[in-house]
């Protein structure tokens, strides 16, 4: 997800605004020397100039160039294919349903559906995805809940 | 000096160690070998599991892994054109060409041999200059400290691929990172948003996890899942010609790996940029500098001698100040950290038997690296052919329950799955991931060891400048912040004209 530097720029310079207002609340050190508040507004001030070299110079070559200029090629591939976005979004989308559905159905079952609808949509046939899903969530089930004794959620499962 | 010494060998003599040395190494061969994985995600996948090791164990898993890792990243640059790690990126292109040539197996021989030896030369490096630097760190207060953290910081700025900027708001973000929780002074709870597992600061494991291992995953998805057109190698005749090879370029070799060496001990620079270093000078040098990139050996023998001599090096400021010297020796910190050493000075008279054992599995690495890269070269069609459909979320699936294992916490996966957004849009827009993971270690450092001081001095900010070692570091930090106007200086020098030729009296 590509994003122009002027955006970014701007956003960090946001994100700065945002920590040193943040600080304003923070207690002093006795005598009224700065304390909890003073490195975290060394890094907002910081943070505000950085974004700016950014944020300016990038405004400022979009600003002269002219509308109809060629953009020059480049040997590095152009951004992510079409259905990337939709594949990012899909493994954020695991990770939560992780976070959601472990405790209640527990490790084996929720990872291996995981497992099964990743790799069937990242382009595995079915029944390769399905054995690779079983096969490998048992592995990480032996590695991670018997040899190195992590409670993983059991759920529906018990054993 | 002997007792510890025997103690070592007992140590690294341990079934357990060597058992955990193989599986590192297969491991590190495999995720060096995959186009589009790195070393540091793979040390980031590693890290819950020495949670459970013995310290050393811990640290012999990631040495040996690393160093294989390495290697390992050769061999898709000879056979299909694309670097296994960036640390290969380098002579990717004098690989492949060479191997279009019918020079595979040679080339790749040259690749374990250059590795084995340039790690060698890193690892006799490490014991030499951490011994030494660690009797003058000894000496060090909290004013060399700031300094040591500052530079380290600095140079990661600067040398971090892409801009300046954007290297520099890399860092800045972790270092806010670092802020997070109580902080040392009076205690008080710093961005936490009232969240109790937030008072202890970002957990740095689920973090590394998201920032190197979730954001990989993301960008391997987000690419074309191609399958490889992989030139095939007879791996029974890699080690064939290549004493020739090595005997020609043997002062190279040593050039490089001094430069390997020398680029890990700088805070903040990895084997990538020790690689590309060793590229330019091996060219500057050339008698041949119009063949590079056009398949010769040359750049191959120096940036894969460099890389891997700058692995040891990476260690040096890591064990001797507590202060990374690349994104995976800041992962280290963190795991010694979490193992309850404390790296710097004092390990070096409290821990004797700990750091000769670790001074030998770095050489014992990269012995192994001669036999386990035969192998590697033998598999490496087979690895190369591994469905990217299943490995993909294979990962996925351990990053998760690695970032769980470590506190049995969703908080942890929640930790990671917001830094693998960051790493991802981060990544997306160019701007480098490796210093984040630098400002969270360094951001503490640099914080206590300035709150320490100016409490000590009462705000007396002249105070950083009154201690011998202290001004090197002040001047050495503030020079670093001078580098972008350095190329400007040199411009201006060079315009300027001549004075006119005077008239011979």
């Amino acid at each position: 997800m590509k994003i122009s530097d002027t955006v970014v720029g701007v956003g960090f310079v946001g994100a700065g605004a945002a920590i040193f207002a943040a600080t304003l609340g923070f207690p002093r050190l006795d005598g009224g020397a700065p304390g909890p508040a003073l490195f975290p507004r060394v890094l907002a001030v910081l943070m505000i100039g950085f974004g700016a070299c950014l944020a300016f110079p990038a405004a400022l070559r979009r600003h002269t160039n002219p509308p109809d200029a060629t953009p020059v090629p480049t040997p590095v591939p152009a951004g992510p294919h079409p259905g990337g976005v939709i594949n990012a979004l899909l493994v954020f989308a695991a990770i939560i349903v992780f976070m959601l559905a472990s405790p209640v159905l527990g490790f084996l079952l929720t990872t291996a559906a995981i497992l099964l609808g990743l790799m069937w949509w990242l382009g595995t046939p079915l029944p390769r995805a399905a054995a690779a899903a079983v096969g490998l969530t048992l592995f990480v089930y032996v590695i991670f809940g018997k040899v190195l004794r992590v409670p993983l959620p059991l759920g529906l499962l018990w054993f | 000096m002997t007792g510890s010494l025997w103690t070592a060998l007992g140590m690294l003599a341990d079934p357990t160690v060597w058992g955990v040395i193989v599986l590192a190494s297969v491991y590190g061969l495999f995720v060096g070998a995959m186009p589009g994985l790195t070393a540091t995600m793979a040390t980031a996948l590693l890290v819950p599991f020495t949670f459970f090791m013995e310290p050393f164990t811990g640290l012999a898993a990631i040495v040996t892994m690393e160093a294989m890792a390495i290697f390992a990243g050769d061999i898709p640059a000879a056979l299909v054109r694309i670097p296994g790690t960036p640390s290969s990126a380098a002579y990717t292109e004098d690989s492949y060409q060479l191997a279009k040539k019918g020079q595979a197996e040679l080339v790749l021989g040259v690749d374990v041999v250059c590795s084995a030896i340039g790690g060698i030369m890193g690892a006799v490096a490490l014991m030499i200059a951490a011994t030494a630097l660690a009797e003058v760190a000894i000496h060090f207060t909290s004013f060399e400290y700031f300094w040591l953290g500052a530079l380290g910081l600095s140079a990661t700025t600067m040398v971090s691929s892409g801009s300046i900027a954007k290297g520099g708001l890399a860092v800045l973000f972790g270092l806010f990172l670092s802020t997070v929780g109580l902080d040392i002074t009076l205690g008080y709870p710093r961005f936490t948003f009232g969240s109790t597992e937030l008072l202890n600061g970002v957990n740095f494991i689920p973090a590394m996890i998201g920032l190197f291992g979730i954001s990989e995953v993301i960008r391997n998805v987000t690419s074309p899942l191609r399958t490889f057109e992989v030139t095939r190698v007879n791996h029974r005749q890699i080690f064939r010609g290549v004493w020739g090879v090595v005997s020609k370029y043997r002062w190279n070799i040593l050039r490089s790996g001094g430069i390997g060496t020398f680029i890990g001990i700088l805070p903040g620079a990895g084997a990538d940029v020790a690689a590309w270093l060793a590229y330019g000078v091996s060219k500057r040098f050339s008698k041949t500098p119009e063949e590079f990139g056009k398949g010769h050996m040359e750049p191959v023998v120096d940036a894969g001698t460099a890389n891997n001599a700058c692995l040891a090096g990476d260690w040096v400021p890591a064990l001797v100040f507590g202060i990374p010297g690349d994104a995976i020796t800041a992962i280290v910190i963190g795991v010694l950290f979490m193992k309850g050493v404390r790296p710097g000075p004092l390990i070096f008279e409290q821990q004797q038997p700990l750091l000769y054992a670790l001074y030998l599995t770095f050489i014992l690495a990269n012995v192994l690296m001669i036999p386990f890269g035969y192998v590697a070269v033998w598999a490496s069609a087979k690895t190369l052919k591994v469905s990217r459909s299943i490995l993909l979320p294979g990962i996925l699936i351990f990053c998760i329950v690695g970032a769980f294992a470590i506190n049995n916490s969703f908080f942890d996966v929640g930790v990671m799955l917001a830094m693998g957004i960051v790493g991802y849009l981060f990544e997306a827009n160019g701007i480098p991931v490796a210093p984040v993971v630098l400002g969270l270690v360094l951001g503490p450092i640099v914080e206590q060891n300035f709150m320490v001081s100016m409490i000590k001095t009462r705000w007396d900010l002249t105070q950083f400048f009154t201690r011998p070692a202290s001004i090197i570091l002040g001047v050495f930090t503030i020079l670093t912040w001078l580098a972008p106007v350095y190329p400007w200086l040199f411009r201006l020098a060079r315009q300027r004209p001549s004075p006119p030729e005077l008239p011979p009296l």
